[in-house]
């Protein structure tokens, strides 16, 4: 058979391969549409994790507008309470069940069961849903970075692989970490087409496919994640130079204006979380991606924070302790949470700024270093495109139906998805 | 699969059901009454018991076990009802506040699981479980690339996402394993890295820890030099200085030949005795066997003295003196060798081999036979004043005198710009010469006189006027004038400079006059300054001197005046060369007075003078002469400048001669004087003498009035008459004194003159009977006959005496030719020598020293001139010489001074022709066997392949080319041109004909990567991609590299797919509500790859696969003993890091960065250290098959200094890592007593007993604790003062919620408390409570610290452990949880192993012997909870 024709044929025959996350995929050139009017930017969505929860007295907020008052591990946000939501009282239900700390983690941003001993089974989390149904639009179609790699090991019967991931792209697959900053930027900004590559692709991918014949089937659906990883790499090949450009719209920053960072990954975590933070600053701003997950920490994480004078215990041992230190650390997490905010907010995008165009959800796998889930600390600062209106706390905590999905729902809203259902949510949260 | 085997495949299944409930036991083994019991008995338990939570629509924990209704739904989840047993046993269900069973129907539920899970168990035993399609880890993916490449310094996964862990825990299940674009490119990238480390051959690829060509070069460099320095020497070598650069041209590459002579002197009894053998004796003393061997034969063998051999004139005397030898005579025996290696072997540059006249190789074999020889000798300075004695020798080059008639032609003294004096007149000459400078120191005052009138008189005084004048004989006058250089007719400048240039280097301003070999004086008429490629300031004059000749301008004086002098020498060539000598002279007549001398060398410039007031008559000449210093003359190109002034008149050389160079020679200055300035040259080394700077009669000649003069002639006719004996003697006078008196002397060489014909008859003087020889003794052969009259004729041996006068010779040469007689010597040898000392043997051949001197010509040509100290003379053609030669021919096979090249790169020449010279005959043919010889030509393809010097070759010699343009002749080169552009044009096919092995290695390489043979499409696939990337533009390197990179990213390497899993049957193949599944061996290249990930964690290595693919593998015995082969290899270290570390919970233990660096400033540069122990001890221990139990009793660790003082063991000195025994009454010993496991179960500042507890009883003894209760209360973080850490935790632990679990947990921990928080032993510290390593466990025993902790786990809780281990190990091997069917297996391992000392093989080969590590399920890896029948197909 002639190579050429050979390798049409394949391209032809990937399409009608079923992959478990393309189902809900629809047809090319979808764009959100949601709140959104044509030619106003568009809704960047971001999720900040941090794990092991907070102070147990000092994660409050009341009042309304510009006279909401702050515990004090919110201070550093301060200057955002108007652009803020907290709520109070979501859960995921099935974080109840199974282990602490992983099985809180794994299925944060799904609701999803979670499986444990030999297997991994989660749910495909709502910022990949949102990535698979409009990344393509962009030249990354989600960055998914954290500031800890992850833990290769077993707790309780559980995969510590759940306790380091919050972003699933398939039930079975989480989307892996960037660690490196210089590897995170490269994957915005580096020419990825170099001569030979696209030929060496289409040749895995031809052998993918004859491979995946003689396996059984469910190694086969082991196979898809490779075959649709090749097919990934070719697609942004192929669109490489060419940008997903919104009708009427031009980011304002369409080359990196910070410098690629050094290789390696910094001895200092401050400096590491800040790297991580401008990145997806820039990532957002020079809409590469609209779509970032930053996981600052693990669940169970074993960080320790020299640069605060907070030495002595790792994370997740500090978190048993209600002390200053633990709240030191605390507000440093938030820290980078006000950092963002506030480099998106100097960022003006027509009357609005990328903080006004963005919708940033900060939290954590349990309110406190107790491993409570029944109510989980949640934030969400930016306004969605003037979709969310901020300044407000919603306290669903002695209400029905307070599924951490449904705020997931809410959010998919807000980009223009009209899906039913999330997880264990059938409804979006009206108030948001 | 195809339609037969399927069919075959359901038949079997069926019948494997029959046999299953044959094979159950008849009584607590079968399913039967453990159904009736469920229904009569267990179902009501359940239903009073449970089900009130376990049911509805939200069931407690998802579990309804209302469900269940008979057995054969129990059996669709066993995994439930394990779940259900654990409740049951750890006492969690039911629930403290439900109803709660009584104690008997408690312990019926218990058991009634119990025994259902256990004929489950045996009814599924062997199912090879659901295991996910597994992607290599990056801990294998390194291991693999490492392997496939055979480059363990690749680390092509550094910066991959950490792998995720499941099944067991560990990272190889592939359910953890994740795919993702990003990390697809990741790995393209990695693989596009490790495809940058390929190296193309001639005939494959091989894989470089380096990128870059010239690395990849430098490695085969060091394998050649490596296998060179194997047998040869690095010794030996002399400096040569070629065009100022200085280097050793010869070192290296030595025979050496002592070793190999001490070796079989040392052995020689035993190998005649045949006690011990060649091969045996080269082994020991590390040496080439076939050379030793070849030696052996030669000098002790038979055939050394078979009698046909008569040639071997200096291996005979070699044998000789090997009879008696001992192995303290080698040197000794080495040293003869060595002398004639400098006899017979010469050694040249390299970089213009092949050129014209240049040399042929590097090692070349000279022979130092002359029909003719001429000798010569500078006489030495005599000490003492007495008398030179030398000594003519004739031998008889060893071979008897038969016919050795030499003939010492015209022996005689030689001095330059002088008639020879023969040999045979030099006892009358000195008679005579005696006399006249007797005469002549007599009338040295009135003499001196006289010349002062002279030279003060403008007008020519007659000769014969001035003697009648100051009354002395006309002899001496004029002897003396002719020396001062009065009245004698001007003063004599050297060779004129008569060629012209008219344009240098491109430049017509740059003119000038030449002659040969770059001697030239040249001037700059612009105001550029240019380089030719000398610098040429503006308006300057420079000069060039040849090797032989000097340059020299000097200005001729038109007036009689004094002169201010001063000047300016700058080397014009800074960068090169060595730089110049200059003389600054005053010439009068035939005398030269040196006025100033020196070097110049590099950029700066040296000042020549001034010199004040000189006096100047006209005729008077100063000259600035420019020698080459040590004959280089090599960017020798000098700026020269001169000014002379006197007040009145100034003369400067660059501005009366640069704007017009070429007007005349001589030019004429800028005031109108003609002829002033001269351009000539003259020899090197100014020859004739100068008067003595600073003594009497230099001050005589500068003396401004009569008066003086007179002074000074009276007080050097003192001098003449005294002598300067009180004078040092390097004072001018002395060696004025040396001048006057020598007979070889300006004042006596008059009468130095070579009579015609025969020597004039007459009496000498008796005291001079001794000195040279009698004059009759010349022109006679022995036997009478007449030869040429001023010969000698002699039969070797003989020594011939001969006084010299020591006031004669200084400054001579003594020159005489030795030749053999004509008529009687024709068949002849002689060794004819001219000593300076008595020679005290004139026997035998002596080995001759060969010099070699540059010749003349520009540095393109080699013109070497070679002589011997001792020449053989033998007559052109004659047999005797043929023998002679014949002689050398052997002993040069034998003994070669050097074997090779073996620096390999030459840098002897400023451009080099050749990028690497080999020269390796002798050793191929002397010491190298056959393999040797071959890996060494493949080593030099592979040199030439990788390097291309063939291409560089062609820019090479385009270079040299063109720098030889300048300044020589590069026709020399010439015949170098089409063998250079031949060997491009051949290396160009070379590459094309290469092209399609690389493709094929590339397929040999992907056969490897992907375990098994390539089927036939994807070997087609490969081809054609190669194909596709050349259409592509591509080039061939850049097409295999990506074809390298593509073979690397491959899903058939990347993941441990096995085929013919397909055609699942899913769930038609149900017969009723219990499933059936089937499994089917994995094919041997499956298993194989199976095999060596377990134990290895990377590909089948050469013989895993070749067994495989002979089909034996699958043979039990077979499969096991390869497992044990690899469990001794030290890849096996890999088991012991991705299994051993990871079950422990310290892998990656080195990067470790939990430890407060305030708390333990030490932790960060000893965790490296922690986790290589741990991993020596595995890997010991595995290697070793030790015990299981050492895992936890060992008495022994791995330490290094640093560790070991970490630990307090003490007598452990250096960073070397080393087995120490005894450590447990230091209080370790096993894994308890680990830095790393210690560490890890700690917190950032202190120690954990809740996490090392946990870590004992969950991670060693594989006990499943509850999760933590919700709102557990806060630990602080700082012990509060008074209390111990331990105190702490017991606050922490008796609330009520917490205790349970604690009760278990934390005294295990406890018993570790004398370990801190990074595994040191805590000291006791006055003041603070004592370190409490007591503990009472939830079951009541007591124990205390390590001691206590450890015999309770090996007695109390050993199968706990056991099983644990292999449990865990079990779960590594098949990469996934282990399940209810593997009980019967780990039941087997237990039991074997405790039968067998608990070896740790006996638990690698179970497993690898399981059904469930050597099958795959064919059927049902979709239900992996499910029951199912799984029995083997076979």
């Amino acid at each position: 058979m002639n190579p050429v024709s050979r390798r049409t044929f394949l391209r032809g025959v990937g399409v009608t391969m079923a992959l478990p996350w393309l189902e809900s995929l629809p047809a090319l050139g979808d764009e959100p549409s949601g709140g959104r009017v044509v030619g106003d930017a568009p809704i960047r969505t971001a999720v900040l994790f941090a794990g092991n929860g907070f102070h147990s007295h000092e994660w409050w907020a009341k009042g309304e507008g510009a006279n909401m008052e702050l515990g004090q591990v919110l201070a550093p946000l301060t200057d955002f309470r108007q652009r803020m939501l907290f709520i109070r009282g979501l859960y995921n239900a099935e974080a109840l069940k199974g282990n602490i700390h992983s099985s809180q983690t794994g299925n944060l941003l799904s609701g999803a069961p979670l499986a444990s001993g030999g297997e991994i089974r989660s749910g495909t989390s709502f910022d990949q849903l949102i990535a698979q149904r409009y990344g393509r639009g962009t030249k990354v179609p989600s960055l998914v970075l954290g500031c800890e790699k992850s833990n290769p090991s077993v707790h309780k019967n559980y995969s510590m692989l759940y306790s380091s991931h919050i972003s699933w792209t398939s039930p079975t697959t989480p989307a892996p970490l960037e660690v490196y900053p210089s590897l995170a930027f490269d994957r915005l900004f580096k020419d990825e087409v170099a001569r030979g590559d696209r030929s060496v692709l289409d040749a895995v991918l031809a052998e993918a496919t004859n491979l995946r014949r003689e396996i059984s089937n469910s190694d086969q659906h082991k196979l898809d994640e490779y075959l649709e990883s090749v097919r990934d790499v070719e697609r942004r090949i192929d669109s490489a130079g060419q940008r997903g450009e919104l009708q009427g719209w031009r980011p304002v920053l369409d080359q990196p204006n910070i410098p690629r960072p050094p290789d390696g990954i910094p001895q200092d975590i401050a400096e590491h979380m800040r790297l991580m933070c401008d990145i997806l600053v820039l990532a957002l701003a020079t809409d590469t991606t609209r779509v970032c997950t930053l996981k600052l920490n693990n669940d169970h994480s074993s960080l320790r924070f020299p640069n605060l004078g907070v030495d002595y215990m790792i994370h997740h041992l500090l978190s048993h302790s209600d002390t200053a230190d633990w709240l030191k650390v605390n507000q440093f997490f938030v820290e980078q949470l006000a950092y963002i905010a506030r480099k998106l907010d100097s960022i003006q995008e027509g009357e609005r700024t990328t903080l006004d165009n963005s919708m940033i959800l900060f939290c954590s796998s349990m309110l406190t270093g107790q491993h409570d889930a029944t109510q989980l600390p949640v934030l969400v600062v930016g306004g969605a495109g003037a979709q969310i209106k901020g300044g407000r706390v919603l306290d669903y905590v002695d209400k029905p139906n307070r599924q951490m999905c449904r705020l997931f729902l809410s959010m998919m809203r807000k980009v223009g998805m009209r899906d039913e259902r999330f997880g264990d949510a059938a409804e979006p949260l009206s108030e948001v | 699969m195809p339609r037969t085997s399927l069919l075959a495949f359901l038949a079997l299944v069926l019948a494997r059901a029959s046999i299953l409930t044959s094979l159950a036991p008849a009584s607590d083994g079968r399913f039967e009454p453990l159904a009736e019991q469920f229904a009569n008995e267990i179902r009501p338990l359940v239903e009073r018991y449970c089900v009130e939570c376990h049911a509805g629509e939200t069931p407690e924990g998802d579990l309804d076990l209302s469900a269940f209704q008979s057995l054969a739904d129990v059996r669709t989840v066993p995994r439930t009802w394990q779940k259900v047993l654990e409740m049951l046993e750890s006492g969690q269900m039911p629930p403290k506040d439900a109803t709660q069973p009584d104690e008997p129907q408690r312990m019926r539920l218990r058991q009634w699981v119990g025994d259902y899970l256990k004929v489950e168990a045996a009814a599924l035993a062997g199912d090879p479980g659901h295991v996910p399609l597994r992607r290599l880890t990056s801990a294998e993916y390194t291991y693999a690339i490492r392997d496939l490449t055979r480059v363990a310094a690749l680390s092509p996964a550094e910066e991959f996402p950490v792998d995720a862990a499941a099944g067991e825990g560990f990272t190889n299940s592939g359910s953890a394993q994740v795919m993702s674009s990003s990390l697809l490119t990741k790995y393209l990238d990695a693989a596009k890295e490790v495809a940058s480390h390929a190296v193309l051959l001639p005939d494959g690829v091989r894989f470089s820890p380096a990128t870059t060509r010239r690395d990849w070069t430098e490695e085969v460099l060091v394998e050649i030099r490596q296998l060179y320095a194997t047998y040869s020497d690095s010794q030996g070598g002399s400096q040569v200085n070629l065009q100022g650069i200085v280097f050793e041209t010869n070192g290296g590459g030595r025979l050496p030949v002592e070793r190999y002579f001490e070796a079989l002197l040392t052995n020689r009894d035993a190998l005649v005795a045949g006690a011990t053998t060649i091969d045996a004796v080269a082994r020991d003393h590390g040496l080439s066997p076939k050379y030793l061997g070849t030696l052996w034969r030669e000098l002790q063998g038979s055939d050394a003295n078979d009698g046909t051999e008569t040639d071997s004139l200096l291996i005979d005397r070699l044998r000789t003196g090997w009879q008696t030898a001992t192995a303290a005579d080698a040197p000794a025996l080495a040293a003869y060798v060595a002398q004639w290696h400098q006899s017979l072997w010469r050694f040249s540059s390299i970089g213009h081999i092949g050129k014209l006249g240049g040399p042929k190789a590097w090692q070349e074999p000279v022979t130092p036979l002359v029909a003719r020889q001429e000798l010569r000798l500078e006489l030495p300075a005599p000490t003492d004043r007495g008398d030179i004695v030398l000594y003519l020798a004739a031998r008889d080059a060893g071979d008897g005198n038969e016919n050795d008639y030499l003939v010492w032609e015209r022996p005689r003294l030689v001095v330059p710009g002088r008639d020879d004096l023969l040999l045979r007149d030099l006892r009358r000459v000195t008679s005579e010469l005696v006399a006249r400078r007797q005469r002549i120191h007599k009338t040295a005052e009135p003499c001196l006189a006289a010349a002062a009138d002279a030279s003060v008189s403008e007008q020519v005084v007659p000769f014969e006027q001035l003697a009648e004048k100051h009354q002395v004989d006309h002899d001496s006058l004029a002897a003396w004038l002719e020396y001062l250089g009065i009245g004698s007719g001007g003063t004599q400048l050297g060779t004129p400079l008569t060629r012209t240039v008219t344009s240098t280097a491109g430049y017509d301003f740059i003119q000038g006059w030449v002659g040969d070999d770059a001697l030239s004086v040249v001037a700059n008429s612009s105001d550029q300054h240019v380089r030719i490629p000398g610098n040429m300031q503006p308006h300057s004059v420079a000069v060039h001197p040849s090797p032989t000749l000097a340059v020299a301008v000097a200005w001729r004086s038109p007036v009689f005046t004094a002169l201010d002098i001063k000047g300016l020498v700058t080397h014009a060539h800074p960068e090169c060369g060595d730089g110049v000598q200059w003389t600054l002279e005053l010439r009068r007549g035939g005398t030269r007075t040196r006025l100033a001398s020196g070097t110049a060398q590099g950029a700066n410039g040296v000042a020549v003078g001034p010199l004040e007031k000189v006096a100047m008559q006209v005729g008077d000449v100063v000259a600035l002469v420019i020698d080459a210093r040590h004959g280089n003359h090599s960017c020798d190109l000098t700026t020269i400048d001169l000014t002379l002034a006197d007040g009145t008149h100034t003369w400067n050389l660059a501005a009366d001669v640069s704007p017009d160079i070429l007007a005349a020679n001589p030019h004429d200055d800028r005031q109108g004087n003609a002829a002033v300035w001269h351009f000539f040259s003259q020899p090197a080394e100014g020859s004739g003498s100068s008067i003595p700077t600073g003594s009497l009669l230099a001050r005589w000649q500068t003396a401004a009035n009569v008066d003086e003069k007179q002074r000074l002639a009276g007080e050097i006719a003192r001098l003449l008459e005294a002598g300067p004996s009180s004078l040092p003697p390097d004072a001018p006078d002395a060696t004025l004194y040396r001048q006057l008196t020598s007979l070889n002397g300006p004042l006596c060489r008059a009468a130095w003159h070579a009579p015609d014909g025969t020597p004039a008859e007459g009496a000498i003087d008796e005291k001079f009977a001794t000195i040279g020889l009698d004059a009759a003794a010349f022109g006679k052969h022995p036997d009478g006959s007449p030869i040429e009259p001023a010969s000698l004729c002699v039969r070797a041996p003989s020594v011939i005496e001969v006084r010299l006068p020591a006031d004669m010779v200084e400054g001579c040469e003594f020159v005489v030719a030795g030749a053999l007689h004509s008529d009687t010597g024709a068949e002849g040898t002689v060794q004819a020598q001219v000593l300076t000392e008595k020679p005290n043997q004139e026997h035998g051949l002596v080995a001759s020293k060969v010099t070699e001197t540059a010749g003349q010509g520009p540095w393109t040509s080699n013109d070497p001139r070679i002589a011997y100290t001792v020449p053989i003379i033998a007559t052109e053609g004659s047999d005797a010489r043929r023998q002679i030669e014949a002689a050398l021919e052997e002993f040069r096979q034998l003994f070669p001074a050097a074997l090779c090249y073996s620096k390999i790169v030459p840098v002897d020449e400023v451009i080099t022709l050749s990028l690497f010279h080999r020269e390796d005959e002798p050793l191929r043919r002397l010491m190298l066997d056959e393999p040797e010889t071959a890996r060494l030509e493949r080593l030099w393809d592979e040199l030439h392949f990788i390097s291309q010097d063939a291409f560089l070759r062609v820019d090479a010699f385009e270079q040299l080319w063109q720098y030889a343009t300048q300044d020589a002749d590069p026709k020399v080169f010439e015949p170098l041109r089409q063998p250079i552009l031949d060997r491009a044009a051949e290396f160009r096919q070379q590459l094309l004909d290469a092209e399609p092995r690389h493709v094929e290695a590339v397929l040999k390489l992907a056969s490897r990567a992907f375990r098994r043979p390539l089927e036939p499409n994807e070997i087609d696939d490969l081809r054609q991609l190669y194909r596709t990337l050349r259409d592509e533009q591509l080039s061939h390197e850049e097409a295999i590299r990506l074809l390298i990179a593509r073979v690397l990213v491959a899903p058939a390497f990347l993941y441990r797919g096995e085929k013919g899993r397909g055609q699942d049957a899913h769930d038609s193949q149900r017969s009723d509500q219990i499933a059936v599944y089937a499994a089917r061996p994995v094919s041997d290249l499956e298993l194989a790859t199976r095999l060596s990930f377990f134990l290895w964690s990377t590909l089948p290595d050469d013989e895993l696969r070749a067994t495989a693919e002979r089909g034996q593998l699958r043979d039990e015995e077979t499969l096991v003993s390869q497992a044990r082969r690899m469990l001794r290899d030290p890849r096996m270290r890999r088991l012991a890091t991705e299994f051993g570390c990871q079950w422990l919970h310290i892998y990656d233990f080195d990067s470790h960065d939990e430890k407060s660096e305030a708390a333990f400033p030490t932790f960060l540069g000893l965790r490296e250290a922690m986790y290589e122990e741990s991993i020596r001890f595995l890997a010991d221990l595995f290697g070793r098959d030790g015990s299981v139990l050492e895992v936890l009793d060992a008495d022994h660790t791995f330490l290094n200094e640093d560790l070991a003082r970490h630990y307090g063991i003490p007598d452990v000195t250096g960073s070397p890592w080393r087995r120490v025994d005894g450590v447990k009454r230091f209080g370790r010993g096993g894994i308890l007593g680990l830095a790393s496991t210690l560490s890890k179960q700690s917190g950032a500042s202190r120690s954990s007993p809740i996490l090392r507890g946990n870590w004992v009883c969950e991670v060693l003894l594989g006990e499943k604790l509850p999760k933590p209760p919700a709102g557990i209360p806060q630990i602080p973080d700082v012990v509060p003062a008074g209390l111990t850490e331990r105190q702490l935790i017991e606050m922490h632990s008796s609330v009520e919620s917490c205790a349970k679990c604690h009760a278990r947990i934390d005294p295990l921990g406890f018993a570790l408390e004398a370990f801190d928080g990074i595994g040191r032993t805590r000291p006791l510290i006055p003041g603070l409570p004592l370190i409490d390593t007591r503990a009472t466990l939830a079951d009541g025993t007591r124990l205390d610290g390590l001691e206590g902790l450890r015999s309770y786990l090996l007695t109390t809780r050993r199968e706990d452990f056991v099983r644990q281990f292999c449990r865990k190990l079990l779960g590594y091997a098949l990469g996934r949880e282990t399940q209810l069917s593997d009980e019967p297996l780990l039941d087997d391992m237990q039991a074997r192993l405790a039968a067998n000392g608990f070896r740790v093989s006996i638990a690698v080969e179970m497993i690898v012997r399981s059904a469930q590590f050597r099958m795959a399920r064919t059927i049902g890896n979709e239900l992996a909870d499910a029951p199912a029948q799984v029995r083997p197909t076979e």
